[in-house]
């Protein structure tokens, strides 16, 4: 769940209900409200087949259509979805929801409109692993090291979580000879029992496949906010 | 080691020599199109060697065909497992496979191509992944950590296609959709006005349950179908709940620093019943009014109270009682009478006093509680009133030593009566010799002693006065004592004696000088005398009279009277000269050397001479009482007790003095009653 906590009544119109969502568009800097955009979907699958799977390094995905711009987009230009909730009294901060790169665009005849596709940056890592910097041999490197350098060929951050769960192990990597970075994360990912993927807020994150926040049976909100009373929250049995 | 074996169709049983683990994963294939992929597994003849299990494995299989998959892996016969593995294969008939009964054998395995594979759980499906990149000798490590992750973790395939949910929501979140819990692991999200996603954790085979999406419209009808009968909402800092019907109406508040609920009647009956629970307290609440309140001070309860069982505190305020204007029923207790801080263990410490009667100990004149018979009532300081009655074995414990004072002039009495029949308990102890002597002086402390089944004289008794003053008045008339002394000289009781008016104690009580005839006349004399250890000496003189009552020729009849005109004796005779005269009568000879028993008592012969008027005379004897004639002595001489003549012996007898009550007097320290010859004279005390 992303944190909403620092975002203006955010929690508070989503708890109470009956709210409706805003979207926005952020392309190269230039924002596009609702009176521009036709349509907005993004899509992540965590299994590439329709079997639960591990070791997947998930390419997010970005359809849009939006009023052809006026400004100039440049090439790969980074495209990021915002929302916002509102409600008859309260309008909430904007909450991001993806970093997404221009993949592909074009103009539909019949609308006349700017269709878009875009990824996002996993997808770099759809390229032939570059020349290494590591030591490659029976004892070298480690499954996080060659992480680290993937994610500066990707230009991409990772969460810190993230790595604090890499290093807790000392897995050998042999030498990735044609394969593709986003292969490399894959099998790393699978050593580890899950897959990467990018979050909302654009850094590389590993999703363990049994690592689900625990069931907690917490007395929740609408939004799964607890609900505490001097601040312990309530458990209830069924 | 971890392995993944394939058995081919022939081949139900083997036995492994080698290395064989928990969580083993063995997938017996049937033929060449299905397999089962949860086997159970039985294991005989097993022998543990080196930690690892040798004997034969049989392997069942479950013939549900659901579970039946299109083989997607290569097999080994039982030839190769005997050459590649180093198995030794047997076969055994499996003609009966079981329905049911299968065990589920959860494994991650990394195979020599580096593909994981986790066995599910629940779905007897698998999660399999290409790992090229693992070096082989991390394979049995990445397994293993592997399994430690995965192992027991459930996987629950589901899907949800147009789910409202949380904007905030991402890809590895945790979501309960109705009872299913599962990840999302699936996400394709449209970006219009209600941001729907369709969600899910996919598995082919098996259908998910749909969260359900409610419309507006279905929300505002439902919401309104909920009102009617009951209500319940959750709000960020709130929950509440109310429901409601023809007969009452019931509401649970829950909000962020306090839970309250009420129910209260809609018709007649307008009663209503409340309870609040906050930080800092529970209250229950009826009609309104504030009934009972818990919080860090303690409990208040305003009303009455009923406890079945004991109450404990560890104290009583001196306020609690009467600072509420209340009173322990029944009387036993009158406000203010506990007033100290503590009564741990009775009452050890009192400003007041505390009034048990017809309470606590003794609540009713018929009917002794029995759990008090052993009860204490240690009372350290002054009682300024009433005073204790402690039946059966109980004590009172009186400390005076320092509060006499209060107790004299009080007037304060103290009662015991002995139990009927058991005079063992009836123990009285002034345990303190200090603090009695100062009791007595005052004059109007009185010491009632009612022991009416007394017997244990020596044990049971123990007054000793001696340290007193010499005399005491009462009503105005001045008393010496006479100490009682067993044969022991121990002194046993005093009495009190009537002194002459200057007063003084009796050391020498009585000399009684024997009456006895000196001259011819009527009268005898017998002389009593008392003196005192202060010189004062008082003689009493007693008189005896002889009337000749009757006198005729055949009859005379002598009668002996005392100094008052009281008839000791009386005397009749016939004349022993008959038809004479009589011209006088003398008292020849009285109480000298010849008592006698009259079979009654000991009296003193009284001798007596009849002188007729022709000078002829006859002698006589009467008698009189010596008892008598001795107190008449002692009367004269203004002392009580009595005097005995037990025995005579010749002219002698022997005297025994007794106190007003005919207790003996000790006489001489060793022996009760003294010999006294008649016309001579004894000292007695």
């Amino acid at each position: 769940m992303q944190d909403t906590s620092s975002i203006t009544n955010f929690d508070t119109i989503v708890g109470a209900g009956n709210y409706s969502v805003e979207t926005k568009l952020v392309i190269n800097n230039v924002e596009y409200g609702e009176d521009k955009i036709f349509s907005v979907k993004t899509s992540r699958q965590l299994f590439t087949t329709q079997n639960p799977t591990i070791g997947n390094a998930v390419v997010g995905r970005l359809d849009a259509t939006i009023v052809q711009p006026t400004a100039n987009i440049p090439q790969a230009a980074e495209i990021k979805p915002y929302i916002r909730v509102f409600n008859d009294s309260l309008v909430s901060g904007w909450l991001q929801k993806g970093v997404f790169f221009f993949y592909q665009r074009w103009i539909d005849d019949d609308s006349d409109a700017m269709k878009i596709v875009a990824f996002d940056a996993m997808f770099r890592g759809n390229q032939t692993y570059p020349s290494s910097k590591l030591q490659w041999d029976d004892t070298h490197p480690y499954a996080w090291q060659v992480v680290n350098e993937i994610l500066s060929f990707m230009d991409v951050t990772a969460e810190e979580d993230t790595l604090t769960l890499l290093r807790q192990s000392d897995y050998i990597v042999q030498f990735p000879a044609q394969y593709s970075m986003r292969d490399v994360l894959g099998s790393i990912a699978a050593m580890y029992g899950g897959s990467f993927m990018m979050t909302n807020e654009g850094l590389m994150r590993f999703v363990a496949f049994a690592d689900l926040p625990g069931e907690t049976f917490y007395l929740v909100t609408n939004d799964g906010s607890p609900i505490t009373f001097g601040g312990k929250k309530i458990l209830v049995r069924g | 080691m971890s392995d993944l074996i394939y058995i081919g169709k022939d081949v139900q049983s083997f036995k492994k020599s080698n290395r064989f683990e928990p969580y083993d994963r063995v997938v017996l294939n049937l033929d060449d199109n299905y397999y089962v992929s949860s086997p159970s597994v039985s294991v005989t003849n097993a022998s543990v060697y080196d930690n690892y299990a040798n004997g034969t494995y049989t392997f069942t299989y479950s013939p549900d065909e659901s579970k039946w998959e299109t083989p997607t892996h290569s097999y080994v016969t039982s030839s190769e497992l005997e050459s590649t593995y180093g198995l030794t294969v047997h076969y055994s008939d499996v003609t009966s496979p079981k329905s049911g009964d299968v065990i589920t054998v959860t494994k991650t395995t990394v195979d020599n191509e580096s593909k994981i594979t986790v066995d599910m759980a629940r779905s007897g499906s698998a999660l399999r992944a290409n790992c090229p990149l693992v070096k082989p000798s991390d394979r049995q490590k990445v397994a293993d950590n592997l399994l430690k992750r995965v192992y027991g973790f459930a996987y629950q395939p589901y899907s949800a296609k147009g789910a409202y949910m949380n904007p905030a929501a991402e890809i590895g979140d945790a979501i309960t959709a109705y009872n299913v819990f599962s990840g999302l692991f699936e996400q394709d999200t449209t970006f219009n006005r209600l941001f729907l996603s369709d969600i899910g954790s996919a598995l082919s085979e098996e259908a998910a349950i749909e969260m359900q999406y409610e419309t507006n419209t279905d929300r505002r009808y439902n919401r309104k179908l909920a009102e009617t009968a009951a209500q319940f909402s959750i709000l960020s800092d709130r929950i509440s709940s109310f429901v409601t019907n023809q007969a009452f109406q019931a509401a649970l508040e829950v909000m962020a620093n306090q839970i309250s609920a009420k129910v209260s009647g809609t018709g007649g009956d307008a009663n209503s019943f409340a309870w609040s629970l906050s930080t800092d307290g529970f209250n229950l609440y009826a009609d309104g009014n504030l009934v009972f309140k818990c919080d860090r001070n303690g409990i208040t309860v305003n009303g009455n109270g009923t406890f079945t069982g004991e109450v404990y505190a560890s104290n009583i305020r001196s306020d609690a009682v009467s600072g509420y204007g209340g009173s322990f029923s029944g009387g036993g207790i009158t406000p203010g009478s506990i007033a100290s801080a503590q009564c741990s263990e009775g009452i050890v410490q009192s400003l007041g006093y505390a009034d048990f009667f017809n309470s606590a100990i003794q609540p009713s004149t018929s009917t002794y509680p029995q759990n008090f018979t052993a009860a204490r009532i240690d009372a350290y300081n002054a009682f300024y009133s009433g005073g204790y009655k402690v039946r059966e074995q109980g004590e009172v414990v009186y400390d005076l030593t320092a509060h006499y004072h209060s107790f004299t002039e009080r007037d304060g009495k103290i009662y015991m009566s002995a139990p009927t029949g058991d005079s063992s308990h009836a123990n009285f102890n002034i345990a303190d010799t200090e603090t009695y002597k100062a009791a007595v002086p005052a004059s109007r402390a009185v010491l009632y002693c009612n022991a009416t089944n007394y017997q244990d004289v020596s044990s049971g008794f123990d007054c000793d006065m001696t340290g007193a003053s010499y005399h005491y008045d009462v009503n105005g008339v001045t008393y010496g004592r006479i100490a009682i002394r067993n044969s022991s000289g121990t002194d046993l009781k005093t009495i009190r004696v009537k002194l002459p008016a200057s007063g003084g104690e009796i050391t020498n009580s009585v000399t009684i000088t024997g009456a006895q005839s000196s001259s011819a006349t009527n009268r005898g004399v017998i002389t009593a005398t008392a003196s005192t250890n202060t010189g004062v000496t008082a003689t009493g003189t007693y008189n005896i009279y002889l009337n000749v009552t009757e006198n005729t020729s055949s009859r005379v009849t002598v009668v002996v009277l005392d100094g008052s005109s009281n008839q000791l004796a009386t005397r009749s005779f016939t004349p022993q000269t008959s038809g004479k005269t009589v011209s006088g009568v003398n008292i020849t000879r009285a109480g000298y050397n010849d008592y006698y028993w009259t079979g009654s008592a000991w009296h003193i012969p009284v001798k007596a001479r009849v002188t007729y008027s022709d000078s002829t005379y006859d002698d006589f004897t009467g008698d009189i009482s010596v008892q008598d004639v001795v107190e008449a002595a002692q009367r004269e001489a203004g002392c009580t007790g009595h005097v005995e003549v037990t025995s005579t012996s010749g002219n002698s007898a022997f005297i025994k003095i007794y106190n007003s009550s005919w207790s003996a007097v000790s006489v001489g320290g060793s022996s009760v009653g003294k010999w006294i010859t008649a016309g001579t004279s004894e000292t007695f005390g």
